[in-house]
């Protein structure tokens, strides 16, 4: 791969980042609301006061101008991201980096979890019914793919918590580690966060492996009507290896290009876990900042979701011609 | 293998399980993370605010009883209202609760969020005593406030003492300034300058103090305190130095984030919890009741009632014709039915006052004086066929003047009661002959585009006695000048109606309630409103809210109060009030 090639690729990198982060930034300062309205509608139930006493509370302890013209904002917003500072709540008075920063490491983990065990899943059990195409496992799987993909997320993860938390007691019903512990290098500590990560990472699995599933076994049956393939078994080699090594391997490739896109869907499909789970993370960000219109954390979180998806991509655009040989340049 | 997964699971599962060992009580909230435990700043303190600390004293609607709490006593006279702390209230540092403190309170409340327009002085008889001095005589409303108010002890000077001369320098411009506002003068932009000056500088200094990221704890004056803070949990402990910390006898308080009302069913059904007020369906109620038979619910009223208002700036809403004719047409009960199950019908009358609270305030021969509305949809139509109203061959009506009767019925779409309401209605209306739809909007946008008159018909709540349990509160809400039904409906609450005791302006009375000290002489001016209320159908009510309010009688804690006991009625408004003050005085207590 040649530094003219890395460098192009780059070029297109930074031109995507800047054309995703524009429009994010110009869609949100479009959403309608009003941040002192939103707390003034908390400080009018929190307090019993009228309306007009909290809008006056709550424009006054917002760090909110709503006078300052949008494209003065989005120059800041530009700068500050330069110097890596995503800007400051105006809900929180904080830096968003920091709020990210207390936020993310939990999304990242189950994130992470699910999604590694959602592609191994998948992929193991999509190229196995592509190789039993026809048979009683294939439509098995198969329908157990249609089936994963079309239950809505949110009523899956209800089913989750209430069957294997509620009535068989196996999981816990929320949170992140047992409030009892204090985090640290401990057995318990560990353990409680393995066992609070159970139920999050179910519901979250169970979406991209029906993804994962389908995918495969579409792009398996492909690879095994190849000539390579029909040559493999004319030479009386074994089925294992004929389907390990001849077909799930260049089956595969496709799917690479997914994980990139699986790293955003990450963030969304957190938000649910966080919410029928109580776990903590980016999610619940995400929920108070779009109720509160804190813009620029809105637009912070978005800014790492955005980056999250591109650097993967970049990554596996970078990555992808030294796995398929075909997608070398000339 | 599969041997040492199962075993390395058993091993996870055991570590993960930590028995705490000690009785607590359950419940859910929420409160801002990364947690700062600064009042001040937007988002504020979350639950903390209740459960840590306390106003001088609680009200108790349904009954009508003060529950003194930080206040050994108080005494209003005139102007003046002074106010006696308990001798043995401490904050959880060990230290007095003094009249300083609420002076601080006091201080940074008015110039942080310009509170207490009304009080002209504070000052201290001595470090237990308190002396608030009114601009005018003082009024219940106005009493209330002081009394029921936790802003007032929500910062200690200990803490808070350094930023107090700024916050008094704010709190004088505020005070020449409503002084303007009071003479109907205008304000000299110079002085509205120098308060948004000093305002910042306050503002920032005081908003950058995070005492929960600094010194690692909260000094709080209430029973319980906050030791554990986490995105998904806070744990609170009793606070020892509490007056009533002797009666307290469940030593903690865990509260779990209410990330959804799913989450909460699920943690009542396996009686994780101990209180919570999750909304739903009657079904999902009945399962979790089933499902942990310690669950009961309890039903007081929210002080509120969900209402159809109507836009008086638009012609077609002016005519009481077709407001009587869409109040017959409309099927209150099953309205009630399909959206809030649990409400209490609102189906005859529309006079403003609180189905629960009707008897006590409006008398047998005053209902029997008023209009009443039941499902009639064939009374609508005779009222709209004699008022020069006719019906098209499309099967809608239209007006005398031949414009077709079509309008939106407004609701939050975040809010799906409401909006299950507004579609239940629009579909009612559609069936009379009405072209009515529903229009969702966002909850951000609501409030702001009904100010704005930006709707037909709209999905709110009318009378909402939140916090004062009386129907000044209402009244005021729906024909005061800031009211906020008033701007809302834009109803012509100055124009005088008539009446059996002759023509009287609802805006006049409503006023004349709020300093009405004799509960009789209240009770007629009460009366008058909802007569005028009932006679000019500013708004349709269809039912009155009650709070599911979820409670778990023997699994950790046992003592509850009869569901229908008034003490109920401390929870709209903030439920944790009541939680707090069954706990402090011992009636909730471990299961032994």
């Amino acid at each position: 791969m040649s530094l003219k090639h890395v460098l192009k690729k780059f070029g297109i990198f930074i031109l995507f980042v800047w054309a995703a982060l524009s429009l994010t930034f110009i869609l949100v300062h479009l959403m309608p609301g009003d941040p002192a309205y939103v707390l003034a509608t908390m400080y009018m139930q929190q307090w019993n006061i009228k309306f007009e006493e909290a809008y006056k509370m709550a424009q006054e302890s917002l760090a909110w101008d709503p006078t300052k013209p949008i494209w003065i904002r989005y120059v800041e917003y530009f700068a500050n991201l330069l110097k890596g500072n995503l800007g400051e709540s105006i809900v929180y008075r904080e830096s968003i980096n920091k709020i990210v920063a207390k936020s993310i490491p939990w999304t990242i983990f189950i994130g992470s979890i699910s999604l590694f065990l959602a592609y191994m899943i998948g992929i193991y059990l999509g190229s196995h019914a592509a190789w039993k195409r026809g048979k009683a496992s294939d439509t098995s799987i198969f329908s157990l793919g249609i089936v994963l993909s079309s239950f809505p997320s949110f009523v899956m993860a209800v089913f989750i918590l209430i069957f294997l938390g509620v009535k068989f007691k196996l999981i816990p019903l929320g949170g992140a580690y047992s409030e009892w512990i204090d985090p640290g290098f401990t057995p318990e500590f560990i353990g409680s966060v393995l066992y609070h990560a159970i139920g999050p990472v179910i519901a979250l699995s169970a979406e991209n492996i029906a993804i994962y599933i389908l995918g495969m076994r579409n792009s398996a049956v492909s690879v095994i009507q190849e000539d390579f393939v029909n040559f493999a078994v004319m030479r009386g080699l074994k089925n294992k290896t004929i389907s390990r090594k001849y077909v799930r391997k260049p089956a595969i490739l496709p799917l690479i290009t997914n994980l990139a896109a699986s790293v955003g869907f990450l963030f969304g499909g957190a938000t649910l876990a966080e919410t029928i789970f109580r776990y903590p993370g980016i999610g619940y960000q995400f929920g108070t900042a779009l109720g509160m219109r804190d813009y620029p954390l809105i637009v912070g979180l978005f800014t790492v979701q955005i980056l999250a998806v591109l650097i993967a991509m970049f990554f596996i655009e970078l990555i992808y011609p030294l796995v398929d040989p075909r997608a070398r340049e000339r | 293998m599969r041997r040492l997964v199962v075993v390395l699971l058993a091993v996870l599962v055991m570590a993960g399980v930590v028995y705490a060992g000690e009785v607590t009580f359950n419940i859910a909230a929420s409160w801002p993370y990364p947690y700062h435990g600064n009042p001040f700043l937007p988002g504020g303190v979350g639950v903390v605010w209740w459960l840590s600390n306390e106003p001088f004293a609680y009200y108790v609607p349904g009954s009508g009883e003060w529950l003194p709490r930080l206040a050994e006593e108080w005494e209003a006279f005139g102007n003046v209202m002074k106010v006696k702390i308990k001798d043995n209230a401490k904050w959880s540092n060990g230290e007095d609760v003094t009249a300083d403190d609420i002076i601080t309170g006091y201080y940074l409340t008015k110039a942080m969020w310009g509170s207490w327009d009304f009080i002209h002085t504070v000052g201290k008889v001595d470090d237990k005593t308190v002396l608030f001095v009114t601009k005018r005589e003082m009024t219940p409303p106005q009493k209330l406030r002081i009394l029921t108010d936790v802003a007032l002890s929500l910062a200690p000077k200990s803490l808070y003492g350094k930023f107090l001369d700024k916050a008094k320098e704010v709190a004088k411009i505020r005070d020449e300034i409503y002084s303007y506002t009071l003479e109907g003068k205008s304000v000299p932009d110079e002085l509205n300058e120098k308060l948004s000056e000093k305002l910042d500088v306050l503002g920032d200094e005081l908003q950058k103090f995070k005492p929960w990221e600094e010194l690692g704890k909260l000094v709080c004056d209430g029973v319980y305190v906050p030791t554990r803070i986490r995105q998904d949990v806070m744990i609170f402990e009793k606070n020892p130095y509490h007056f009533l910390a002797k009666t307290t006898l469940v030593p903690k308080v865990v509260v779990y984030r209410w990330s959804s009302n799913e989450a909460c069913w699920a943690m009542l059904m396996q009686g994780k919890l101990d209180g919570n007020h999750a909304a739903s369906t009657k079904e999902m109620a009945e399962q979790i009741m089933k499902t942990n038979p310690n669950i009961k619910l309890a039903l007081p009223s929210d002080l509120g009632e969900f209402v159809v208002a109507f836009n008086f700036r638009k012609k077609l809403f002016q005519d009481i014709n077709l407001r009587k004719a869409m109040v017959y047409a409309l099927n209150r009960k099953k309205v009630r039915e399909i959206c809030y199950p649990y409400g209490a019908d609102e189906d005859v009358y529309a006079h403003g006052i609180l189905k629960t609270f009707e008897k006590a305030w409006l008398s047998d021969e005053l209902l029997s004086k008023l209009t009443k509305y039941p499902y009639d949809p064939e009374k609508a139509e005779e009222i709209l066929k004699s008022a020069g109203y006719t019906k098209g061959a499309d099967g809608f009506w239209r007006t005398p003047d031949g414009e077709l009767i079509e309008f939106k019925i407004a609701a939050p779409a975040g809010s799906s009661d409401w909006v299950m309401a507004a579609k239940e209605i629009a579909e009612q209306y559609k069936k009379c002959g009405f072209k009515a739809e529903a229009e969702l909007i966002p909850n951000e946008i609501y409030g702001a585009r009904l100010r704005g008159g930006e709707f037909d018909v709209a999905i709110e709540f009318g009378a909402a006695w939140w916090g004062a349990g009386e129907p000044w509160a209402g009244y005021d809400r729906i024909y005061g000048e800031n009211g906020y039904i008033a701007n809302v409906t834009a109803f012509p609450a100055d124009k005088d109606y008539d009446t059996p005791w002759g023509p009287l302006s609802p805006r006049k009375l409503a006023r004349e309630l709020i300093y009405q000290t004799v509960k009789e002489k209240a009770k007629e001016i009460v009366e008058k409103l909802a007569y005028i209320t009932n006679e000019n159908l500013v708004f349709i009510p269809f039912l009155e809210k009650r709070i599911m309010i979820y409670y778990n009688d023997g699994t950790r804690v046992t003592g509850w109060p009869d569901p229908k006991s008034p003490l109920w009625t401390l929870c709209p408004g903030g439920i944790e009030k009541f939680y707090v003050y069954m706990l402090s005085t011992g009636q909730l207590k471990p299961v032994k």
